[in-house]
């Protein structure tokens, strides 16, 4: 979980947490090399699951990030870090 | 992602359920998205629910999850069901935008499936048609539908004009063949020509909008009651029962014009601010709720309410009541254009306003001749002009 002040990736800088659910939690960010608010969102996965996990949700952020739709919110960045899976 | 502020559907559906037509609406927006991610990539969206959808502060929609799969080897996807996956759940999210409750889950075996309830069981409001649409969406024992354009036909969707936000996309793809880098000499001519076109069309668009505002401006300094100096009183003049009757009548006009008179100058006042985008929609539905809608709706209840003896001056005062009626209705039906973000709507909305300005006219002339007839006015006797 995240805290108001992390750095993720040296550039999203964490504000505030949103909303919180079983499977994912939102966060208000800085962009600090854009300088700009974005939207973040944490999605844990187990030790057990890691891999298979982070291929597939890596994957699909990728598909999203080629699917431009007026009604849809630009996905910018996808990651994973030792703490998190973003 | 991009940072999207405003309220998911589920909140504002929570704070007051929205009507058919409006649900109907972001269907077509809804649609139109599956139809752009079906149609150029190799993912579906499994997931559209009111708690994932935002409705923003200037009433544009934006999808936060679509839940989205991608298509196995040979254009499959993962489950039993006939109905498309993207189908499916825009009629989850229907279902639950219009009764309020999530869409039970209903598996393909019946035996397994929780019992189906018919949309318009739980809200009696909402149609046959629109019943039968969701239905055949959620329940899999229904007939599915076999492409999206099914369904807009079913909701009742099909040929509608592209909301505002998406032709201002097109015409920025379209903008972009103007690049000289893109344009080969034949075709520089051809673009040319359209330019010419298209500039000259702004120019008659801008000089229609300019003689508008001017007529605008010149009914607005007149307004819908009677203004100018009064007409003076004939020197033989003496009061008989029908001018008694008509001043009576003004009397009681201006007893309630505070009602009329904070209601337009209200409208007139963000109508003027939202056309040099000084003001968001929200700013104009915040108006229209608070001030226009409700001052004008007792300013209509009272010109309801008054017994005119002379039935000349009540056939007069009859134009008087449908302009004032079409003016609400036309209030009313902006506020919901701008729920909807539905260009279409509003411009409906102006229709009705223009058509209850028409008959306040009417009524203006019809007065001024019934004061003529019955000479009533002089300049000792006030009698309130509004």
């Amino acid at each position: 979980m995240l805290s108001p002040g992390d750095v993720l990736e040296n550039r999203f800088e964490i504000e505030d947490v949103i909303r919180r659910t079983e499977a994912f939690t939102l966060y208000r960010a800085n962009d600090r090399d854009k300088k700009r608010a974005v939207l973040l969102r944490e999605m844990p996965v187990t030790a057990r699951e890691r891999d298979k996990a982070v291929k597939q949700f890596l994957a699909e952020a990728q598909a999203r990030m080629n699917v431009k739709h007026v009604l849809l919110p630009e996905v910018y960045a996808a990651f994973t870090s030792d703490t998190c899976t973003s | 992602m991009e940072l999207v502020e405003g309220s998911t559907l589920k909140e504002v559906a929570s704070l007051e359920q929205p009507d058919e037509a409006h649900v109907v609406r972001w269907a077509g927006e809804l649609l139109r998205l599956i139809d752009h991610v079906s149609g150029r990539s190799s993912v579906v969206i499994r997931e559209l629910r009111p708690v994932n959808i935002i409705l923003t502060d200037d009433s544009q929609l934006k999808v936060m999850d679509i839940g989205m799969s991608r298509l196995l080897r040979g254009g499959t996807i993962p489950g039993k069901s006939k109905t498309r996956p993207e189908l499916r759940a825009l009629g989850g999210c229907l279902y639950e935008l219009l009764t309020q409750i999530p869409a039970p889950e209903l598996s393909d075996r019946p035996i397994a499936g929780e019992l189906f309830r018919r949309v318009n069981l739980v809200n009696p409001d909402v149609s046959e048609e629109i019943a039968d649409a969701v239905e055949r969406m959620v329940d899999p024992l229904s007939e599915p539908f076999k492409s999206s354009e099914e369904v807009k036909l079913n909701l009742g969707l099909a040929g509608q004009p592209i909301p505002k936000r998406e032709k201002k996309e097109k015409a920025r793809k379209k903008e972009e063949l103007f690049d000289p880098e893109r344009i080969d000499p034949a075709e520089e001519k051809a673009a040319l020509r359209t330019l010419i076109i298209v500039v000259s069309l702004v120019a008659v668009f801008l000089f229609g909008i300019i003689l508008w505002e001017k007529n605008k401006h010149s009914l607005d300094k007149q307004g819908p009651l009677l203004t100018g100096p009064p007409a003076p009183r004939p020197k033989n003049f003496k009061w008989t029962p029908a001018s008694r009757a008509l001043k009576e009548y003004l009397d009681d006009l201006g007893g309630y014009a505070w009602y009329e008179r904070t209601a337009l100058n209200a409208h007139t006042l963000i109508s003027r601010k939202h056309h040099v985008q000084a003001a968001t929609n929200t700013d104009f539905m915040k108006q229209l709720s608070n001030k226009v809608i409700p001052n004008y709706q007792k300013f209509y209840d009272n010109l309801r309410s008054i017994v005119i003896p002379n039935d000349e001056i009540r056939k007069v005062h009859d134009e008087y009541v449908t302009g004032a009626r079409l003016l609400l209705t036309g209030y009313r039906e902006q506020r919901k254009a701008l729920v909807a973000n539905s260009v279409t709507d509003l411009d409906r909305a102006n229709v009705y306003i223009s058509q209850g300005n028409l008959h306040i006219g009417l009524w203006v002339q019809g007065v001024r001749n019934l004061e003529k007839k019955y000479g009533v006015y002089d300049t000792e006797e006030e009698t309130t002009r509004h």
